[in-house]
């Protein structure tokens, strides 16, 4: 039902803006790509093309093997773009572990479960969710973790999978809602006790939607810069690539910025989550249209 | 958001059962009270003190408070009004784009799932990252930007010098950024509208304007609620961007309310001179007070408006 392009000419003006549209949203993309692959005194002394003139490799091998001159630590070897993307996996993959577990859990808890104090929960689940403050409550949380010595990458894995959003949880109880009762009813009366019905029936049914879950926390902790930023403070080697990417251009301002340095790792950082989202973008509109919808 | 509360009809609901359930709970309970609850509590209670994790913290009532609606509370003020003209500038492009683009892809438009995509793929990529990006593109002597500016016979700009420019170029990111997963917002609102509304209008002669101003816009009010409250907090919320590509600069012009109470907690690390972390409680509560409030004034405000439909 697209009424302004009834007309061809409507649908010319529909097609010419779309298409502009896409070239503004592809031009920042295609200009790091092709920045990237610059040596770094083409890219200082400007140009707009995109094509490179001195096409090279250059910046990817050094990013990767070399480091940043900012990045060595006292002692250590200089920390590289492997390191950072070492790290980024780390974080990604922990937190997205830990995320679709207590996610899945909470959600059968609260969908499926009768136990004394259930809505009273659920209710300070809802509330505490939505008050949660973000980067403004960060001190005091990262104060008690270098109380544990967890005022590292693990420790910002382990914010990371305790302040997840409350749209995760909306979005596995609605998935939760659509299996039927009788399933788990039926494995109640073979004698299953409430968890192993979820280990052995729900947690099986579930799994499409704990890969929406999964995709999306793996995105948004990967993405995560203030977080890993604070808890990693000080600690080069355990930088994710955000945190490493913005520490270099900090570390070399407007002027004399390896700004090639910078674009390889740029690309280092969003390469991956653009690869993941076009192969299944699918999942992604799904789940963060629905997820925030019901929020 | 109600959970169906329907007792089990023949298997019974029993005490290993119960305490399963909070077994099962337990560790997402014990993580909100530290990482969510706790939190909140230290901001209350030290808001109160002079506390530089060096000396001795000391009581003194609402000093802090005093503090943040005097003259020392400038500089938070002017990152406040920094805030309003980010968020409301960049919505004011953001939400029409978003709206109109999925207006046009929701019909049976050839390619929409492809343009679909690449529309969101933005929302997709870190914020930090792009701010870099964007810091990159708009950068005074290579910057991609200026270069098209010099071909096309214009003089140069230093965006990152004036603080006028450097918000413009923050809204452009954040524009970029975000338009995409509003826009998919509005198609899941649009979808919802019946068919044959819009038919029977152009049955009685309306045009698709006025089919778009008198049946789908209000028909997507309480969509476009949602939509501009959640963009709406989520820009006042903005720190990752800021702190990424002009980090305040220049002169505190493009500083924002969450930015600005960030370093009141954070800036003795990076500059070895010591805080009041007791003065950045207070202003985390001011700042939260802020959201809440733009909160309720944003639902009472547009409940009013809806109910003119």
């Amino acid at each position: 039902m697209n009424r302004v392009g009834n007309s061809k000419i409507g649908l010319v003006v529909t097609y010419a803006f779309l298409i502009l549209m896409v070239i503004v949203t592809l031009i920042p993309l295609l200009y790091t790509a092709s920045a990237s692959f610059k040596p770094n005194q083409e890219i200082v002394s400007g140009g707009a093309h995109l094509i490179p003139k001195n096409f090279t490799l250059a910046n990817f091998v050094t990013a990767w093997t070399m480091g940043s001159s900012g990045g060595a630590g006292v002692g250590r070897k200089p920390v590289t773009f492997a390191d950072y993307t070492v790290n980024s996996l780390i974080l990604a993959s922990l937190t997205t572990l830990g995320t679709i577990t207590f996610t899945s859990l909470s959600a059968y808890c609260f969908q499926r479960g009768n136990f004394p104090g259930r809505k009273f929960l659920y209710l300070v689940f809802l509330a505490t969710m939505f008050i949660a403050a973000g980067s403004i409550t960060i001190f005091p949380i990262v104060q008690f973790m270098s109380k544990f010595k967890l005022n590292n990458l693990y420790g910002a894995s382990i914010v990371q999978i305790f302040s997840t959003s409350a749209a995760n949880l909306f979005l596995t109880m609605g998935y939760l809602k659509t299996i039927s009762r009788e399933i788990d009813e039926a494995a109640k009366i073979d004698g299953c006790s409430f968890f192993r019905t979820y280990y052995r029936i729900i947690l099986p049914l579930s799994k499409p939607i704990l890969a929406t879950v999964a995709l999306i926390s793996f995105r948004s902790a990967w993405n995560d810069y203030l977080l890993p930023m604070v808890f990693t403070l000080g600690k080069t080697y355990q930088y994710p690539l955000v945190v490493g990417v913005v520490a270099l251009k900090n570390f070399g301002g407007e002027g004399a910025a390896q700004y090639n340095l910078l674009m390889a790792g740029t690309m280092f950082s969003i390469v991956p989550i653009i690869v993941i989202y076009l192969s299944l973008n699918r999942f992604f509109i799904a789940g963060m249209t629905q997820g925030a919808l019901k929020g | 958001m109600s959970i169906a509360v329907r007792k089990a009809k023949r298997a019974p609901w029993r005490k290993l059962d119960t305490v399963q359930s909070y077994a099962m709970i337990s560790l997402s309970v014990i993580g909100l009270a530290l990482f969510v609850i706790y939190p909140l509590g230290w901001t209350l209670r030290w808001c109160l003190f002079r506390y530089s994790g060096i000396l001795a913290p000391r009581y003194v009532g609402f000093d802090n408070f005093i503090r943040i609606f005097s003259e020392g509370g400038a500089r938070y003020w002017q990152a406040v009004g920094n805030t309003f003209i980010f968020a409301i500038g960049k919505l004011m492009v953001e939400i029409p784009l978003a709206l109109l683009l999925a207006k046009l892809l929701s019909g049976a438009l050839k390619g929409r799932s492809l343009f679909r995509s690449v529309f969101f793929m933005p929302s997709m990529l870190s914020v930090a990252v792009m701010g870099i990006v964007f810091f990159y593109l708009f950068g005074s002597y290579n910057g991609v930007v200026n270069e098209w500016i010099s071909a096309l016979g214009g003089q140069r700009i230093q965006w990152f010098g004036d603080g006028t420019l450097s918000m413009i170029v923050l809204m452009v990111t954040s524009v970029w950024q975000n338009f995409g997963i509003n826009m998919l917002f509005f198609m899941t609102g649009l979808q919802s509208i019946p068919l044959e509304m819009n038919e029977a209008a152009a049955i009685d002669g309306a045009s698709s304007w006025q089919q778009f101003f008198h049946i789908t816009l209000p028909m997507l009010g309480p969509v476009t609620q949602m939509v501009v409250l959640n963009a709406l907090l989520g820009s006042l919320k903005v720190t990752d961007l800021v702190l990424a590509m002009t980090n305040g600069a220049p002169n505190g012009k493009t500083e924002m309310m969450m930015s600005y109470t960030y370093k009141q907690f954070f800036s003795s690390i990076q500059s070895g001179t010591a805080n009041n972390y007791g003065y950045a409680a207070a202003l985390t509560i001011i700042t939260a007070c802020i959201l809440g409030a733009i909160t309720v004034i944003y639902l009472r405000v547009t409940r009013k408006g809806s109910e003119l439909y």
